[in-house]
């Protein structure tokens, strides 16, 4: 087996373990809110790790990624509500959308697509940037795409948003979308575009002269990203069966950078202990919220999180290390020990 | 002949509105440049040194104060928590990745923006200014306001003194030279932790001056005021070239023509998509130009 292949495959059946008792577990006991939490924590993890693949591999960090979530939302909206609901509400739609609808999986499919069709194209013009710059221009994408989903009344509801979607994404389809998303992300991690990727963060210039394509591998890198990113987006709608443009703008960005800069930005894993660490801060201290009466302390508490996460280990709980290379230390340290204790 | 001269009129008016807007932007822009050049760092919690000037205004306000003291007391509040921002998250990173400190400001922007919501109110706060600021003159044909007026001025004078201080003073001399090289500039002797100190006053002094123009176009605070000001000052930054002084200036006066423009030559139907066509006009414009309008492929970094 080809160490792409077997890395992929342990990094994923690690957290494959404890996610799918979770997900079983929850299946079996957990009340309608807390069911919201776990299908919305297996979300949260695809959409993180979609901003990982680009992120954690470049090392240039994106604002503008919940654009992409948010066209993945508002396709599989569009593509999965009752024809009879659009005659009323979406009468911007071409009449082949109008009168047809698909299920789940077509439309989890459809956001991903069209997700990644448009990370494609503006990744043309960004992917050329200085890294510092293309930060700052993704923050620009993030305002064009909510301008849009806010006034293209025909097609989106504007401000109202679009309500009616099917409830389609259960616990066990969220599991299955969380894994393949790691699974996703670890490949391209490990692949040739990956290593390379990685190659430049530290250095463009040195890759460019070892014959990298820094663009184009960081072209290949955004659309997938999108793509991944237009996949969560389309699980999200047809879980929480609404869409509305706040949903997709700074409010909720700031929530899913916590999530990867916490767990650590450079790694897989990182990206999914992040996600689980800051989903139990998020769920503890918005019920203390509710008993204290601090409006925002939610927010306070993972903002002071994120900068004392920061200032202690820059590189975020991992480390910058994947989860298998953190117990194969772990075992080498042990057999040291051993071998030492045996002498 | 009439018609031509309306449309003349027209946009000398449209001008005007664009100078103005565009000052504001600039005075931003260009507080985030100098952090950026000396640093590394796109400070996210720009926007909330806006806000911190603006409810420093509101308080005084409250206290019953004339604007005649809070105009200098946003311009100190402003320089003042930029460097207790300073001195208590970024010192500290110093060093640190990029992202590092772009998330930790991200972090911050979001701590004080919650702050004042748990502290303050989360609703809008009025703060009345004198009515002189609604008030315009007429020059020839022209009805200018004198709030269009008095922040072109303001601003211009700003950039001027700044302009003085960064070409004549020691100091100032030591800060663009840090801006060109920071490492060079320590090895020559000037001390890191003032220069720092003094780009993050100046930047925080410029956003308290900032927020006095935005509070009186707006005529109330709240704790997220200072968001889309910060974007516009991204947008103007990137334009201009990410870490060159003069270039977040122009930035801020090309992102303001730009927004004017597009105001007055749009139909009504597409009016609410201006901030896209504008960022759209953005992105081309990066993308012949990807380092920024001046800032030559060659010099960067």
């Amino acid at each position: 087996m080809s160490t792409l292949a077997r890395r992929t495959l342990l990094g994923t059946a690690i957290f494959a373990v404890p996610l799918t008792a979770i997900a079983f577990v929850a299946n079996a006991m957990a009340s309608p809110a807390d069911m919201r939490v776990v299908v919305n924590f297996m979300i949260s993890l695809v959409l993180v790790l979609a901003i990982q693949s680009f992120s954690g591999n470049t090392g240039i960090i994106s604002f503008g990624h919940l654009a992409f979530m948010g066209v993945g939302a508002y396709v599989a909206a569009i593509v999965t509500i009752d024809p009879v609901l659009k005659q009323d509400d979406l009468a911007g739609l071409p009449s082949f959308m109008a009168e047809h609808s698909v299920g789940f999986i077509p439309a989890v499919l459809l956001g991903g697509l069209v997700g990644g069709l448009v990370a494609g194209v503006l990744g043309v013009v960004l992917t050329r940037m200085r890294e510092g710059a293309m930060a700052m221009a993704t923050i620009g994408v993030l305002v064009i795409f909510f301008v849009v989903f806010d006034n293209w009344e025909g097609i989106t509801r504007g401000n109202t948003g679009i309500a009616g979607i099917p409830q389609s994404t259960t616990v066990f389809a969220a599991l299955v979308f969380a894994l393949l998303a790691i699974a996703a992300c670890r490949a391209f991690c490990e692949s040739r575009f990956g290593l390379q990727l990685r190659g430049s963060r530290s250095d463009p210039v040195a890759a460019e002269a070892l014959g990298s394509n820094v663009v184009r591998l960081r072209w290949v890198a955004w659309t997938l990203s999108g793509a991944i990113m237009g996949v969560g987006g389309a699980l999200w709608a047809q879980y929480n069966i609404a869409v509305g443009p706040q949903q997709f703008f700074f409010e909720q960005t700031f929530p899913l950078l916590a999530m990867l800069v916490v767990g650590g930005l450079a790694t897989v894993s990182g990206g999914v202990v992040g996600v689980f660490v800051i989903t139990i801060v998020f769920e503890v201290v918005r019920r203390m919220e509710d008993d204290i009466g601090i409006p925002g302390l939610t927010q306070i508490v993972v903002a002071v999180l994120i900068l004392v996460v920061l200032n202690r280990r820059p590189n975020g709980i991992m480390g910058g290390l994947e989860v298998d290379q953190v117990l194969a230390r772990l075992r080498g340290r042990r057999r040291v020990e051993q071998e030492g204790g045996s002498q | 002949m009439m018609v031509f001269a309306a449309a003349g009129q027209e946009a000398v008016q449209q001008a005007i509105n664009a100078l103005a807007l565009g000052s504001t932007y600039a005075l931003l822009a260009l507080g985030l440049a100098m952090v950026f050049s000396v640093l590394g760092l796109v400070n996210f919690a720009h926007g909330e040194l806006v806000a911190v000037s603006g409810y420093a205004m509101y308080l005084l306000h409250d206290a019953g104060l004339p604007f005649a003291v809070q105009v200098p007391a946003a311009i100190a509040t402003g320089a003042i928590a930029a460097l207790v921002m300073q001195r208590v998250v970024f010192r500290p990173l110093r060093g640190a990745s990029f992202i590092t400190l772009l998330i930790s400001s991200f972090a911050l922007s979001v701590l004080v923006q919650n702050g004042l919501r748990a502290i303050i109110s989360p609703r809008q706060q009025g703060v009345p200014l004198p009515d002189f600021f609604n008030e315009s003159v007429h020059l020839g044909p022209y009805v200018i306001g004198w709030l269009e007026i008095v922040t072109l001025a303001s601003c211009v004078i700003a950039l001027i003194v700044l302009t003085l201080f960064l070409r004549r003073s020691t100091q100032g001399l030591g800060m663009l030279a840090a801006a060109e090289d920071f490492q060079a500039t320590r090895l020559m002797g000037i001390s890191p932790n003032r220069v720092i100190a003094a780009a993050f006053a100046i930047s925080g002094a410029l956003a308290g001056l900032a927020a006095i123009f935005l509070v009186a176009r707006r005529g109330t605070v709240d704790p997220g005021m200072g968001f889309m000001p910060l974007l516009s000052a991204f947008i103007a930054v990137v334009i201009g070239g990410l870490g060159s002084l003069s270039g977040a200036v122009v930035g801020g006066f090309v992102l303001a023509a730009i927004e004017v423009t597009l105001d007055a030559t749009l139909p009504g139907s597409v009016q609410p998509f201006r901030e896209a066509f504008a960022l759209g006009i953005v992105v081309v414009i990066l993308y012949f130009r990807p380092e920024g309008l001046l800032t030559r492929v060659s010099e960067a970094k």
